[in-house]
């Protein structure tokens, strides 16, 4: 039995998950109360995107066999903050710090936790914690620099990532932090070189994939403006993120009014300069994907949900902005319609494509169906019938369209609705 | 009403080993032993050390009766598959029929070490009886107990120190000594199929023929132009397209020894840390050449260096490392052929010149090769209206072991459906077309990753191949 657990660890720790599961399998189905062999099968499928929620259920099992194993509790936490579930596992980690106060790796997973919070000054803490503990613990380092990272606090993290790179100048994590620190500090270019480096050292970490294609993005200033403020509401707590958005709305809205009262003009000049604020933080992301489309050896970076996201975004408003200016210039409603639905529709799919959360596909992706058929069948009805006036149904979805992508942008910030890979 | 059934399918495809086995089994089930026996000849006759009929009929023996000639059947099958585990449990419950207790645990323990799923605690239970006994009797001054289930008390006496068990434990344990045939039994590739029963794959077919099979072959005009026959190949790509089957072809076309290592054997060797063992098999090698080595899954023993935490598992890669330069004795025409669906695990180190320097991309298979493949894997089986082409065009990315699955999809359920008619239901276009839309292609997962490390990671372009093959690079 301690043979296939044997094997199954080799395997693992050469990636080989599934041949490794199988081995673990074997040992468990050998003797079904053997610790090691689900803290083992755990462990393999911890790295395995999809395959979390099991992890969880075998690990419990191990916690339910020996409760009073630290690194039970400890590897639960871990697997906890991947799934996403913070709270739960700071629960976890302070159950396992509670049973091994000493122990380093209790304190990292500590951090991570906080860090899937977005409490980022605890995380700092933790890490700290866990380092004092065992300064050779590159996890906790990468986890400091992180947790410096998002406080802003760039200086100190520039420190904290050239120590990390000096101690594992081979670690994937370690070149993809220095990319992400590169990025805050606005050097796109080195970011770049520390994205490919980690890819080059590990391939398959998606993560570094990821920042490379933001690297790319922001080679315009365009989105390297975005990246600012993205990283400054980041920073701040989730609370003051809320009152930030709502404080800006009524901001507008009485600025409008006294404007108003001087002249008509100015108060549209500021509605239509907050609109294409709003539109720009939302929208960035999917036009810096499209601009990324139109360079070949960029472009390959990109998955095909990517580019999807780029074509319906980018070209979507881009496309929308030709119809509309079309339908103006002829005054063609067809062109109108579809101009509307092209055009609106760059909003849910800058929600829908790269979503992680499912109830936020199925609304996003409901609203996007909705503005891309409703826009044809309208505009093909409208093309029929030569008709030079929008019909009452056609002015009706277009004021559904507006209302519907103004709804977006506030829905769109609810995080249920809303996830984004962890970075 | 069951066995007639699997009889009637047994009736259409006679020399299927795995249905006789069935049927042999079943018949056991409903003691028709020498219809059992039959059957499990008939196994034998095809491939005469196929371990599951001969234990079978060491079965049908004991229950006629006969158990002393089962047991001598028995011992002749664990000495030829050594790793058959349901041999070693018969052999213990006879030998413990017989009394032997002692003898009884051994084999026992073999069978379940070797087979955990065996684990039978009453067995074990009346082994310990039957041993316990033998104590106790001897406490009670070697007192002869009434011999309750026939002859089955001789075991009470047994002596342990018993000549015949210390064989039984070199065989296992002194693996350091294990003689050259020994050794060719474990690692002998048998040349039991060529490159006829491959699909496709012609490129890599002719790949092999060059850089394999005719330097082998014609060692001495190599030479002549200042080529050598050996070195290293390697073939990578995506898993189930048939690098496992092609190298077992070559054994089977090569006019040379074959020795094939698997991932088991080459985690046996990682978990007893037994360099010695690695370099025992590349000796047999060399006294054996022309040869070829065959590592399958190779990158689990020249895995990255950087990735091993304990240095023990670096001395493993390294004593590698220096077999393939041939520091321990000439690697003249020793040919060192490694499969991996893994490249990018590989330590660089092994991509060097004089090491694994030829290098085959091995592709799912095109339009016409799984045209091919879906012939060779209709072949003697009771089909009706298949049509190869259109399932080629169907199955559009599919391995050879996606294209496998579909068909063993097909065929479990017509068999099933067979059962229950006691008829032979022949798999229809129907029937796999369906399949195919339940089996995943699995060739795209491997070519995502594949496309990262071909982007960032193709130093002395390594992955060329993988560009040219999604069209990145002409
Ligand atoms: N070209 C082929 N012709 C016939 N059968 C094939 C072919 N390719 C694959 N198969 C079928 O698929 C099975 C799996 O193939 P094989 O074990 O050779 O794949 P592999 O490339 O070694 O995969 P892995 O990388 O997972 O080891 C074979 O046993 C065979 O049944
Ligand atoms: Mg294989």
């Amino acid at each position: 039995m301690q043979d296939y657990i044997l094997r199954g660890r080799l395997l693992r720790e050469q990636g080989r998950y599934p041949d490794a599961e199988a081995y673990f399998r074997q040992a468990i189905g050998a003797s079904p109360d053997q610790v090691e062999a689900y803290i083992e099968l755990a462990l393999c499928l911890l790295p395995q995107e999809g395959r979390r929620r099991e992890a969880l259920e075998i690990i419990d099992r191990c916690i339910q066999l020996e409760p009073d194993h630290a690194f039970n509790h400890a590897l639960r936490s871990l697997i906890l903050s991947r799934l996403a579930r913070g709270r739960d596992a700071s629960a976890a980690a302070d159950q396992a710090i509670g049973l091994d106060p000493d122990g380093s790796f209790n304190h990292t997973v500590k951090a991570e936790a906080m860090l899937v919070q977005e409490k980022w000054k605890d995380a700092e803490m933790a890490a700290r914690k866990a380092l004092a503990l065992d300064s050779d613990n590159t996890s906790a380092r990468n986890l400091l620099a992180l947790a410096l990272q998002y406080q802003g606090r760039n200086v100190e993290a520039s420190v904290a990532v050239e120590t990390l790179l000096a101690d594992a100048p081979d670690s994937p994590f370690a070149h993809l932090n220095a990319g992400w620190a590169c990025l805050r500090s606005n050097d796109h270019q080195q970011a770049e070189v520390h994205f490919r480096e980690s890819l080059r050292l590990d391939a398959s970490l998606d993560a570094a994939r990821e920042g490379l294609i933001e690297s790319f993005k922001a080679r315009s200033w365009l989105y390297r403006l975005y990246l600012r403020y993205h990283f400054f509401m980041q920073r701040i707590q989730s609370g003051t993120r809320w009152a930030l958005i709502i404080g800006l709305i009524l901001a507008v809205n009485l600025g409008s009014k006294v404007l108003q009262t001087i002249h008509p003009l100015a108060s549209t000049v500021l509605i239509t300069a907050y609109l294409i604020f709003v539109l720009w933080v939302w929208l960035a992301s999917g036009i810096g994907h499209f601009l990324i489309l139109l360079d070949p050896s960029a472009r390959l970076a990109l998955k095909p949900k990517e580019r999807a996201e780029g074509i319906a975004v980018g070209g979507g408003l881009l496309a929308g902005i030709a119809c509309i200016t079309l339908g103006i210039l002829w005054d063609s409603p067809a062109f109108w319609l579809l101009g509307a639905g092209l055009g609106c529709g760059a909003m849910p799919a800058s929600l829908y494509f790269t979503n992680e959360s499912s109830n936020g596909r199925w609304i996003f992706g409901l609203f996007l169906a909705f503005l891309y058929g409703g826009g044809l069948i309208l505009a093909v009805t409208a093309w029929i019938s030569g008709a030079k006036v929008l019909t009452g149904r056609s002015e009706t979805f277009i004021t559904m369209a507006l209302i519907g992508t103004m709804l977006c942008t506030w829905i769109g910030n609810i995080p249920t609705l809303r996830q984004e890979k962890p970075r | 009403m069951e066995l007639d059934a699997l009889r009637t399918a047994l009736a259409a495809s006679p020399d299927n080993v795995p249905l006789l086995l069935l049927v042999a089994n079943a018949c056991i089930d409903q003691f028709s032993l020498d219809e059992a026996q039959n059957y499990y000849e008939r196994v034998i006759a095809l491939d005469p050390r196929q371990p599951e009929a001969r234990t079978g009929i060491a079965h049908v023996l004991n229950l006629k009766g006969r158990g002393s000639e089962a047991i001598l059947r028995l011992e002749q099958v664990c000495q030829d598959s050594p790793r058959h585990a349901p041999a070693w449990m018969l052999r213990a419950k006879l030998i413990l029929a017989e009394g032997n207790a002692t003898e009884a645990r051994s084999h026992y323990e073999q069978a379940v070490a070797l087979d955990p799923t065996l684990a039978d605690a009453d067995l074990v239970t009346r082994i310990d009886q039957a041993g316990g006994r033998a104590d106790s009797s001897r406490r009670n001054g070697g007192r002869i107990r009434p011999q309750a289930a026939g002859d089955s008390q001789a075991g009470a006496y047994y002596d342990p120190d018993d000549e015949n068990e210390e064989e039984d434990e070199d065989f296992f344990l002194d693996s350091e000594e294990e003689s050259d045939a020994e050794m060719e039994r474990e690692f002998v590739q048998k040349a039991d199929i060529s490159f006829a029963q491959v699909g496709g794959m012609d490129r890599v077919k002719e790949d092999i023929r060059m850089k394999i099979l005719y330097p082998m072959q014609n060692k001495d005009l190599f030479a002549a132009y200042g080529k050598k026959a050996g070195g290293g190949v390697l073939l990578y790509g995506p898993p189930g397209c048939g690098k496992t089957l092609i190298s077992r072809a070559t054994a089977g076309e090569i006019k040379a020894k074959f020795l094939s290592i698997g991932l088991h054997q080459i985690l046996d060797m990682w978990i007893g840390k037994s360099e010695e063992k690695l370099h025992e098999i590349f000796a047999l090698a060399r006294r054996n050449a022309p040869c070829v080595l065959f590592f399958d899954e190779v990158d689990a023993l020249a895995a990255d260096r950087k990735d091993m935490r304990t240095s023990a598992g670096r001395t493993l890669i390294n004593q590698f490392l220096a077999e393939m330069d041939g520091t321990s004795g000439s690697n003249d025409g020793l040919l060192v052929l490694g499969a991996t669906n893994a490249p990018w695990h590989l330590d660089s180190a092994f991509l060097r010149p004089g090491r694994f320097d030829r290098i085959l991309f091995v592709p799912p298979p095109d339009e016409p090769a799984r045209e091919e493949i879906i012939r060779l894997l209709s072949e003697g089986k009771p089909t009706t209206g298949i049509d190869a082409a259109a399932l080629a065009r169907k199955t559009k990315d599919f391995s050879g072991a996606d294209l496998k699955a579909v068909f063993d999809q097909s065929i479990e359920s017509a068999l099933t459906e067979a059962m229950k008619t006691g008829k032979i239901v022949p798999v229809t276009q129907k029937e796999l077309l369906l399949a195919c839309k339940q089996v995943k292609p699995s060739t795209r997962k491997w070519f995502e990753s594949a496309k990262n490390y071909a982007l960032y990671a193709n130093q002395s372009g390594f992955y060329d191949d993988i560009l040219e093959y999604l069209g990145l690079k002409k």
